[in-house]
């Protein structure tokens, strides 16, 4: 059955946009006065962004009635699911994903066309192909939802129960991860369109500083939710079984690295673009470059491209986004081409040894990480040209990579607060100026080192751990520098330091979100010295784990309406002090053959023992696997500070 | 848009980490590389292959088999239409839900007449299951 509510309200938003494409164009051709743009351009928005918002309410209305008769609410739900996963049970599939993705965009759309009053001031014509070009976008994802991927097909018969949520996707990451990469995705869409707007219509936006201004908060916030996003999914990734560690280079980690790489990159060269008129190229390029690679993102995730052996591109979906990309680049590519003029500048970045020029070759650096990240997720279908078979790219080689460009990164970056914006600054003067810091580094470099010969453990961890700590205490050393600094300030003297801190938080947050993200780098460095073990337990049997004693106090069964739950419970002791106690279980839900898992971790800020219910072998018989991994909390802990340096950074200066 | 000097200083860097990088590409190329077949292609593997193999393949549930003395798994991959089957051994925890993925990637090493897994895996839920 495809003639429903839902699919009608798809073809109303397809023919809607397609007659606002066409209004557009006469716009553009002068058939209309220029001053009804500003109402028209509200209107459009609205309209999409309305009927997407029903359409949507009427799916997520089958989920709660549990409406089976859609097959998609069939395919991802049934009547026992909590309602929160009957919610987050919308984005489980492709179509359901798309449609939410949809609401996003148009809900964006009407933020950008409809509300904003900065977007609001800008050029009429400029206006005019964001509008174009946002109805465009949004006409391709209505046509996705209503051929390849809909949401609102229905049996003919109506089956008495859903299948079920896949047990691993019963889990708060998947009511916050997607919507929050999604986010992060379609925010990327709005710095992109702008830049290509500005090409198209011929109107040179690096002269125009609002324009820059949108598009810096708009990458922003697109970094942000992608941040937020990939940790989420990293933290999930850790607490469930079969994934073992937060990060693995699987293809679709590394697809959506792979924006966060250019955005990042993109956020750095707006800054030098906007203080000193450079880098204009640069940073187009990297907006440019992230959209299309949140598109390469959806992609990979949505074809089998890169995982099954022999599945090439068999899905509908793959050949529309590939058409896409291509298209995109080159369109692009041709834009800038033509447009050249407008990325020269007469200023100059006059020396390497600046900030601008670190800035540069941080840019340069992210841009090589993320070849290398490209290079090495593609490689399978490189080398389908050369040989026979497939070659896959292992952890190794990330890992490498990672560290060798992640530690150049993190050098610079401890480097860049000591160097002023354009002069060139000699070293002497640096360590004059900040004399406490390099006494700091002095006494630290001297106890690690001691404690590095007492371990008599040599490694290439260790060093690059060094480092980060290094650049950890010069961006503290800084952002108590510059409360000291001011605080000595006649301005503040007498301030309260809530007004302090408001009139100083975007230097205060962009110092803790570089701080929080070296924490989070240094948390990672503890992956390199994860120990693994396995292990057979009895009831009441005390095993020796490292310096840990584990006790199996009891395995119990428990049901959980239909579904039962096998608990192992253990007592932890660490040098014979009792620390936890911690469980694993194995849920077995009714309809599904085989349990779902969930650890016990104990974590400190030393070390995570994480805990692993293996197989039950005999009547008090199971077997288990620990893995210790060090630093791991100092991954959550970093995630934190960057959330609070960017929930300071967002807070209005006038609270 | 940059002096000479400048372009010399940022090209002579990039000719650094590009050099850097490759080293790193080419000496880490044998130990991540992994060889992608299938059950159908590992049999007319020869058995003195020592490079590492990821293996697509169905498990057979009713195969797998736990040797308490030696705390291995023992089970059986088969192709799609079932007309091979190679025998592997685990030394680790078997993922809970393995059994009723239809087809698992399985990491490992040739060693005699055995596949000798380190890692077992499977698609990601994030990755979407509909065939369209």
């Amino acid at each position: 059955m495809f003639i429903n509510i839902g699919n009608l309200l798809l073809f109303m938003g397809l023919i809607f946009s397609l007659i606002f494409i066409i209004i557009n164009i006469l716009f553009i051709f002068k058939k209309f006065k220029a001053n009804n743009l500003k109402k028209y351009q509200r209107l459009t928005s609205l309209i999409p962004f309305f009927l997407t918002l029903i359409a949507s309410l009427y799916l997520l209305n089958l989920f709660i009635q549990d409406n089976f008769q859609s097959v998609y609410v069939y395919n991802f739900s049934s009547s026992e699911l909590p309602l929160y996963y009957k919610i987050s049970a919308f984005w489980a599939g492709n179509a359901g994903s798309l449609l939410f993705w949809q609401l996003i965009n148009t809900a964006i759309a009407f933020f950008v066309l409809g509300i904003s009053i900065k977007i609001n001031k800008l050029n009429y014509k400029l206006q005019l192909f964001i509008g174009l070009i946002f109805q465009l976008k949004i006409l391709f994802f209505y046509l996705l939802l209503l051929i390849p991927a809909n949401p609102f097909y229905f049996f003919d018969v109506i089956p008495p129960e859903g299948s079920g949520l896949n047990p691993m996707l019963q889990s708060p990451g998947m009511i916050f991860h997607p919507p929050l990469t999604f986010l992060g995705y379609a925010a990327a869409f709005v710095p992109f369109v702008i830049i290509i707007a500005g090409l198209i219509s011929r109107i040179n936006i690096f002269k125009i500083k609002e324009v820059f201004s949108i598009i810096r908060n708009w990458t922003l916030s697109a970094w942000f939710f992608l941040t937020i996003g990939i940790i989420i999914g990293a933290q999930w990734a850790y607490y469930e079984l079969g994934w073992g560690g937060y990060w693995s280079w699987d293809p679709v980690e590394n697809a959506s690295l792979l924006p966060w790489l250019f955005l990042t990159g993109a956020l750095h060269g707006i800054i030098s673009f906007r203080r000193y008129n450079i880098f204009k190229l640069f940073s187009t390029l990297m907006i440019i470059g992230s959209y299309f690679l949140t598109i390469f993102a959806t992609y990979i995730t949505r074809s089998e491209l890169l995982d099954s052996v022999h599945a090439f591109g068999s899905q509908a979906m793959g050949v529309p986004f590939l058409l896409f990309i291509f298209a995109g680049i080159i369109i692009s590519l041709i834009l800038i081409f033509s447009r050249r003029k407008y990325f020269g500048s007469d200023n100059k970045l006059e020396n390497i040894s600046s900030r601008n020029g670190f800035l540069l070759l941080t840019n340069i650096t992210l841009v090589i990480f993320a070849s290398a990240v490209f290079l090495g997720t593609m490689f399978p279908i490189i080398s389908r040209v050369f040989i026979e078979g497939y070659i896959i790219i292992g952890q190794g080689y990330y890992n490498q990579i990672a560290a060798m460009l992640g530690g150049i990164l993190i050098a610079m970056l401890g480097a860049c607060y000591f160097l002023s914006w354009d002069r060139p600054t000699k070293i002497s003067e640096i360590m004059i100026k900040n004399k406490i810091y390099f006494i700091f580094v002095g006494i630290t470099i001297f106890f690690y080192t001691s404690a590095w010969i007492i371990w008599l453990e040599s490694s290439f961890i260790l060093l690059f751990r060094l480092l980060t700590i290094l650049v950890i205490i010069s961006l503290v050393y800084h952002l108590i520098k510059e409360i000291i600094v001011y605080w000595n300030d006649e301005k503040f003297s007498g301030v309260s330091l809530k007004k302090f801190i408001l009139s100083k938080k975007k230097r205060i947050s962009i110092i803790m979100i570089h701080l929080g993200i070296i924490i989070l780098i240094l948390g990672l460095t503890g992956y390199g010295q994860q120990r693994e073990y396995l292990q057979r337990i009895e009831v009441g049997e005390k095993i020796q784990v490292e310096e840990y004693q584990l006790e199996l106090v009891e395995i119990e069964e428990r049901s959980q309406g239909r579904n039962t739950k096998i608990i192992s419970n253990f007592n932890l002791f660490y040098r014979d002090d009792l620390k936890d106690n911690i469980s694993s279980s194995h849920l077995f839900y009714s309809g599904y053959d085989d349990p779902h898992t969930s650890v016990g971790v104990y974590s400190n800020w030393k070390e995570d023992f994480y805990l692993i219910f293996g197989d039950w072998l005999g009547e008090n018989n199971i077997n288990i696997q620990v893995r210790i991994t060090p630093l791991v909390k100092l991954i959550w802990f970093g995630s934190y500070i960057i959330y609070a340096g960017f929930l300071l950074l967002i807070l209005p200066k006038n609270l | 848009m940059m002096n000479f000097s400048m372009k010399k200083k940022i090209i002579l860097i990039l000719v650094i980490l590009i050099v850097g990088l490759s080293y790193i590409l080419v000496t880490n190329f044998r130990d991540s590389a992994t060889y992608y077949i299938t059950v159908e292609e590992f049999i007319d593997l020869s058995p003195d292959e020592t490079r590492q193999i990821r293996l697509a393949g169905i498990l057979d549930p009713d195969s797998i088999n736990y040797n308490e003395f030696e705390g291995i798994y023992t089970f059986q991959v088969k192709d799609k239409d079932f007309n091979y089957k190679i025998d592997c051994i685990f030394n680790g925890i078997i993922p809970s839900n393995l059994a009723s993925q239809e087809e698992v990637l399985l990491e490992g090493k040739m060693q005699e007449n055995f596949f000798k897994v380190n890692q077992i895996m499977f698609q990601c839920p994030s990755r979407y299951e509909e065939s369209l």
